[in-house]
């Protein structure tokens, strides 16, 4: 046959069954592991890279995670070159050697053949606990990386089949939970073995160098489309801004400065003009920063192009070092992975929205909440849980109104927030509210999705909560004249009833028992002026309860009561442009 | 003297009926979304015509009359449905809006969820709550639910859903809201979340309880007017409707559970490739369906069918037990086309049956794999539905040479080919996925092809997959009608346990058997099913104590007995190492859910042989007998296989007689369909008319 007519073939075949085999991983990683924050909340991707550690197919699963496993890769080979066997296993979760935060530990299973790595397997889960001072390891007044967990080097964690029982014991017996840890970790080797036994069976019909080369080809592709879709904006610097409420420690806001400079089909990232370092944990590491920057630029380049490093490869990133997106070790940097990870991403959209063909939405809400802790009166058992249930909304988009109860963008799409009820079996609580807030949506034409009132009555004694996120200075942008969001709150009501309010970053507090916490989330920011909104719209989302009379006068110039819309008061008001 | 049974689908109601001594006719129509009733109408009449009766007559002389639907799933894709409140927990009247936040698609913001499908206005919240364990904190006043009532009145409600936080556990809170919602509004119709699902997880019951408030009014209508008409018409039995998870169920039943019937004709499909499989006794078999816009996939394994409880119905998840069925979007009419990096794709746009693909001549200007098949010379395009649908070559030709092959540097012909074989790819991928992913080995089973593109690329995909053995059924035209008879009697119940399972059962195991199975009773003695005609299959969910997803486990034998109840975590472990790549024989298990299938027998199945079957008069069996001869081919066609165009032989499938072998490469022209047979496989039509396909060289 052919040769060219072979390889168009074998492409095609070779790319659809690399992503059926990273679904497959994906199935198996949900359905076995432990931890909520894993099978239920859906915090892991997996993937599969070539010899050279290039990103070739993953699952679609956390955004800020996507990139993560070439790192981690890339680590391992630089590390073990030459010394990587059938059989292996790699562990590795350290920030600042190919990991996102400490909490997210990397699985990497090689399938070699004659002698060489043809591919990796990487699985990157997020586990409930990695030890540190605060349980749940989202320490706000962590200082530096020690403070915030277990870190692990990449470092062989079973040898040609054998498990290293010693590596397994010193890493469960430094984290809270050990138990669900280890299980955890078998449910990732699981997974990436299922994939290592499936690319074996290719080789059953094509040879290792028919299989590079369709792989290598996979990328190009990807780069291809890319470079193309790049050389579709019009050359120019873009420069965008996002801000991050603080540290914990100091108050003033930071800054995050991006200019994306386009030449031809040349994009390059420019991190100039971010804040330097700080002392909290809102620092980012280089993995995750990069990981940002690529995945922020690709949603404006388009939804076609394969995330994979073909595409990476096009895309230049320049992190400064010692400023904020790439701190000097021992830097803390929990939480990274949400903020400044999301307002990375926040900045690009800032920078590119013009020349992006409307494909780019409106802010997001920051993630606000606190991990708690404690041991459950239920079974003496400990726990740690996280407040997934008080996700923000998204940003309104051209042609749709943002959607309530979305993950922040770094998250955005593959944290699956768990059933109240799941959740009441697990944790010692009593959850009081769970709905959508009023005159929390940022205004526009396309407005965003509301925010949402959640709240939690404590009956674990005694239950401990920190505070971990952002957003409560700083809302979600509105976009080409549409208005931002509305603001993270957190408050505590105590038994006696006097209320709490509580800031993004503390430290841990011990409540008693029956206090209850509750978030209301940030609303997305709104799309296009509100004064074009369709007056039926503004109607509804009064009608359902989404905005107030007073709102819809006054953000829409629509006059409504619950009779309907006042039509005449209304073209008056739209017509005259009159704001309040 | 007749069953009846009807497989109303989108495109086309196919219908197949068999008389007292077992003979099959078979009919089809096409389908209309303006009257449902007309088609069923027409093809009946037809029907009847093949017997010299009338409408009449030949209804009056029916036994048994089974139906398959898609008028539910059809008003929820064209957004109607009766108007419907959601009562929910107050402080949680969200859930059915804020979803889970996970998306398939998270790379492009602009892609639309599914519409809420009922407005926050008409969600209302009751002052009720139930602890985690089913215990209640609060229960709701006499006073609210009037407010309630007063309120659904004025606002002209027809449906109301409900769905409280933990009924699952207790339904007790639904059950006296119902009550007391009935006695002030009695005409409208309540779903309770309780009466669907005893599974946690309130966004997923929400869903499948709204589904079933909105579709079930819409199915009552439709059923109730079917009735009538028909027993006007002289209908004197019972219509009974087909579900998803592939058992029967009466009228009663469908109208307040329209849920439960909404995938009735691809189940019949799946029912059909059941039937198959025990009538050739085939333990393993994969079912593929391949049509205008979709290749769908099912698995019957054991000889039983696969269900699935996480099923998804247009983007709505479902907490209800269905037949699991892949799709991917490969059918006749999918798109092949480049990606702007130059890479061949297939699917899965459908160039739909308007403009449809290019060759069809009504405007279309997409290359399909219709299209390609066609300049492969697999078509033959004076031909194609039995010469109803004339195709044109040369705008197939022209389509794929400048969407295809000029960019991509290839001859015409070879973009064919390689359409063909990236669509087949997907296919193979598709049946892998099912397979791999469960964990069984797809070379142990055998695959049923069906539908109309399928028998095109059956063999080759059977080689892709490792498969060894090809079926085409006779009947595979109106493959999930023909299955709809072979449906039965089915009615599921669970207890939700959630305790340790320890070495022997616990003091109230028993007592749990004894309620479910009378549960289960009551209901089948409803629907008419003798004692001595019953059957129960048990199996039991089982997780290990931190897990969130469980694996189901069949109770095999007596589930009183103790030494079943000792398999039972062995069976758990095995499955957990197949389809997770690891187990922990250490752990202990937690028992979730206890599940019975109680269902009517299966009537003993009368040897096919000496029947009758297909479109019209068939062979006498007495002539049949094993022939070694090859059959000789009455023309050749240039096909293009493999880089090169070759003469393949031609048969029409009218020609061919039982016990003939047929060495590939053939094709075989059937009326709706054309078989391909590749290099290396051989067939044979068998006494009952199917054709069976072999891997090897004749003689081996």
């Amino acid at each position: 046959m052919n040769a060219k007519l072979d390889e168009v073939i074998e492409r095609a075949v070779i790319a659809n069954r690399l992503d059926t085999i990273t679904k497959e991983m994906g199935y198996a990683l949900e359905r076995s592991s432990r931890s909520p924050i894993f099978a239920e909340a859906c915090d892991f991707a997996c993937g599969i890279c070539n010899g050279d550690g290039d990103l070739v197919s993953q699952i679609n699963g956390i955004p800020i995670l996507a990139a993560a496993g070439t790192f981690s890769i890339k680590e391992v080979i630089r590390k073990y070159s030459g010394q990587v066997e059938e059989g292996d296993v790699f562990i590795i979760n350290d920030p600042y050697q190919g990991g996102n935060h400490l909490p997210d530990i990397g699985i990497i299973t090689p399938l070699v053949v004659e002698g060489k790595v043809l591919f990796y397997c990487v699985s990157r889960a997020h586990h409930g606990d990695i030890g540190g001072s605060v349980a749940g390891s989202y320490n706000a007044k962590a200082t530096e990386i020690f403070q915030e967990g277990l870190r692990i080097p990449p470092i062989k964690l079973v040898s040609k089949g054998q498990v290293f029982n010693e590596v397994m014991d010193l890493i469960t017996q430094n984290v809270r939970n050990p138990h669900m840890l280890q299980n955890d970790l078998w449910a990732q080797i699981g997974a990436n073995k299922i994939g290592v036994v499936r690319l074996r069976e290719l080789l059953y019909n094509y040879s290792p160098t028919r299989i590079k080369g369709a792989v290598g080809y996979l990328l190009d592709h990807a780069e291809r489309l890319t470079r193309q879709a790049i050389r579709g904006m019009p050359d120019g610097d873009y420069t965008g801004v996002e801000w991050v409420d603080d540290d914990g420690f100091q108050t003033n806001p930071i800054k995050i400065k991006v200019t994306v400079k386009i030449k031809g089909e040349e994009m390059m990232l420019d991190f100039e003009g971010t804040d330097p370092q700080v002392k909290g944990f809102v620092n980012s590491a280089l993995v995750t920063s990069t990981t940002a920057a690529w995945i922020g630029a690709l949603w404006a380049l388009g939804p076609d192009i394969p995330r994979n490093s073909g595409a990476f490869r096009a895309i230049k990133v320049l992190l400064p070092k010692g400023s904020l997106v790439n701190p000097h070790e021992p830097a803390p940097v929990t939480l990274s992975t949400l903020t400044p990870a999301s307002e990375i991403i926040s900045a690009i959209f800032q920078a590119l929205d013009s020349v992006a063909g409307e494909r780019l939405p409106a802010g997001f809400g920051r993630y606000c909440g606190p991990s708690f802790y404690g041991i459950d009166p239920r079974n003496q058992e400990f726990y740690v849980g996280f407040a997934f249930c008080a996700l923000g909304s998204g940003g309104g988009i051209a042609g749709r109104d943002g959607y309530p109860y979305m993950a922040p963008l770094s998250n955005y799409g593959g944290v699956r927030a768990p059933n109240i009820e799941a959740n009441e079996i697990q944790y010692p609580h009593l959850t009081l509210c769970h709905e959508i807030e009023m005159d929390s949506a940022g205004a526009g034409m396309w407005r965003g999705g509301p925010g949402i009132r959640y709240s939690i009555q404590f009956n674990g004694e005694p239950t401990n909560i920190v505070m971990f996120g952002d957003g409560m200075k700083v809302p979600p942008f509105g976009t080409a004249s549409g208005q931002p969001g509305s603001l993270n709150r957190v408050e505590l009501a105590t038994v006696d009833g006097e209320k709490i309010s509580l800031a993004s970053k503390e430290s841990a507090r011990l409540l008693p028992k029956g206090t209850v916490l509750t978030v209301v989330s940030s609303g997305g920011g709104g799309w296009g002026d509100p004064w074009r909104r369709a007056t039926e719209s503004v109607w509804q989302d009064f009608l359902n309860g989404v905005i107030s009379a007073s709102k819809a006068k006054q953000d829409y110039g629509v006059a409504l009561s619950k009779e309907g819309v006042d039509w005449a008061a209304t073209d008056e008001l739209r017509l005259m442009g009159y704001r309040m | 003297m007749f069953e009846i049974a009807v497989d109303v689908g989108g495109t086309f109601a196919d219908f197949i009926v068999r008389d007292r001594q077992g003979a099959t006719f078979t009919a089809k129509v096409s389908s209309s979304h303006e009257n449902p009733l007309e088609p069923i109408i027409r093809g009946l009449t037809e029907l009847g015509k093949g017997f010299d009766l009338s409408l009449e007559e030949f209804l009056g002389l029916t036994d048994k009359f089974i139906l398959g639907t898609t008028v539910g799933i059809n008003a929820l894709l064209q957004g109607q449905g009766a108007k419907t409140a959601l009562i929910t927990t107050e402080g949680f009247r969200d859930a059915l809006e804020l979803r889970r936040s996970r998306l398939a698609e998270q790379w492009d913001f602009r892609v639309a969820l599914p519409p809420v499908l009922v407005p926050r206005h008409l969600r209302i919240g009751l002052r009720e709550r139930m602890d985690y364990q089913g215990v209640s904190i609060k229960t709701a006043d006499r006073a609210q639910i009037k407010e309630i009532a007063e309120f659904l009145r004025q606002e002209g409600v027809e449906s109301v859903a409900v769905c409280l936080l933990f009924a699952c556990r207790n339904p007790e809170h639904e059950l006296v809201f119902k009550e007391h919602l009935q006695a002030f509004l009695p005409e409208v119709f309540v779903t309770l979340s309780s009466e669907l699902s005893s599974q946690l997880g309130e966004y997923e019951r929400t869903t499948t309880t709204v589904l079933n408030a909105r579709l079930s009014p819409v199915l009552s209508n439709y059923l109730q007017d079917l009735r009538s008409y028909l027993r006007d018409k002289g209908l004197q039995v019972p219509i009974l409707i087909a579900q998803n998870n592939g058992g029967l169920t009466d009228l009663i039943q469908a109208s307040k559970r329209g849920v439960h019937t909404l995938f009735s004709g691809p189940a019949g499909g799946v029912k059909g490739g059941w039937a198959l499989a025990r009538e050739q006794e085939f333990s393993e078999l994969v079912v593929g369906d391949m049509g205008g816009t979709s290749f769908d996939v099912s698995l019957i394994r054991q000889g039983k069918m696969e269900v699935t409880s996480q099923a998804e119905i247009a983007g709505y998840p479902v907490q209800i037990p269905m037949l699991d069925i892949h799709t991917v979007g490969a059918g006749g009419g999918s798109i092949a086309w480049l990606d702007k990096g130059g890479m061949l794709r297939v699917g899965p746009h459908s160039a739909g049956a308007n403009p449809g693909p290019a060759c069809y001549g009504l405007g279309g200007q997409e290359p399909t794999i219709t299209d390609a098949a066609l300049i492969m010379g697999l078509l033959d395009g004076s031909n194609f539905l039995g010469g109803r649908m004339p195709l044109d070559i040369e705008l197939a030709c022209e389509a794929v040479e400048k969407k295809v092959a000029l960019p991509l540097g290839l001859s015409v012909p070879e973009a064919a080919y390689a359409i063909y074989q990236v669509a087949l790819s997907l296919m193979a991928d598709a049946v892998y996925l099912m397979t791999v992913k469960k964990g069984y080995d797809p070379r142990s089973f055998v695959l049923a092809a069906v539908g109309g593109a399928l028998p095109l690329f059956a063999t080759a995909l059977a080689e892709r997959v490792g498969i060894q053995q090809v079926v085409v059924p006779e009947l595979a035209p109106v493959f999930c009608a023909q299955g709809l008879h072979h449906a039965r009697f089915q009615v599921e119940v669970l207890r939700s346990l959630y305790e340790v399972l320890g070495e022997v059962p616990g003091p109230s195991w028993n007592q749990v058997i004894l309620e479910l199975q009378s549960q289960a009773n009551r209901e089948l003695s409803r629907l008419g099913v003798c004692a001595d005609q019953r059957e129960y299959v048990w199996s039991a969910d089982l997780k290990y104590p931190d897990q969130h997803h469980e694996i189901n486990v069949a109770i095999v034998g007596d589930a009183t007995d103790q030494e079943v109840w000792q398999q039972l975590d062995k069976g758990f472990h095995e499955a957990h190492q197949r389809l997770y790549g690891y187990s922990q024989l250490e752990k202990s298990l937690i028992l979730v859910n206890l599940r019975l299938l109680a269902q009517e027998k299966e009537r003993s199945l009368q040897s096919r042989l000496g029947l009758r079957a297909g479109w019209g008069n068939t062979k006498d069996i007495q002539r049949y007998e094993k022939s070694s001869t090859l059959s000789k081919a009455n023309e050749v066609r240039l096909v293009y296989l493999q880089g090169a165009f070759q003469e393949v032989k031609i048969f029409r499938w009218q020609d061919l007689e039982m016990g003939m072998h047929l060495q590939g490469p053939a094709l075989i022209i059937k009326e709706f369909t054309t078989i391909l047979i590749e290099e290396n496989w051989q067939a044979e039509l068998d006494q009952v008319r199917n054709l069976i396909i072999k891997i090897g060289k004749d003689g081996r």
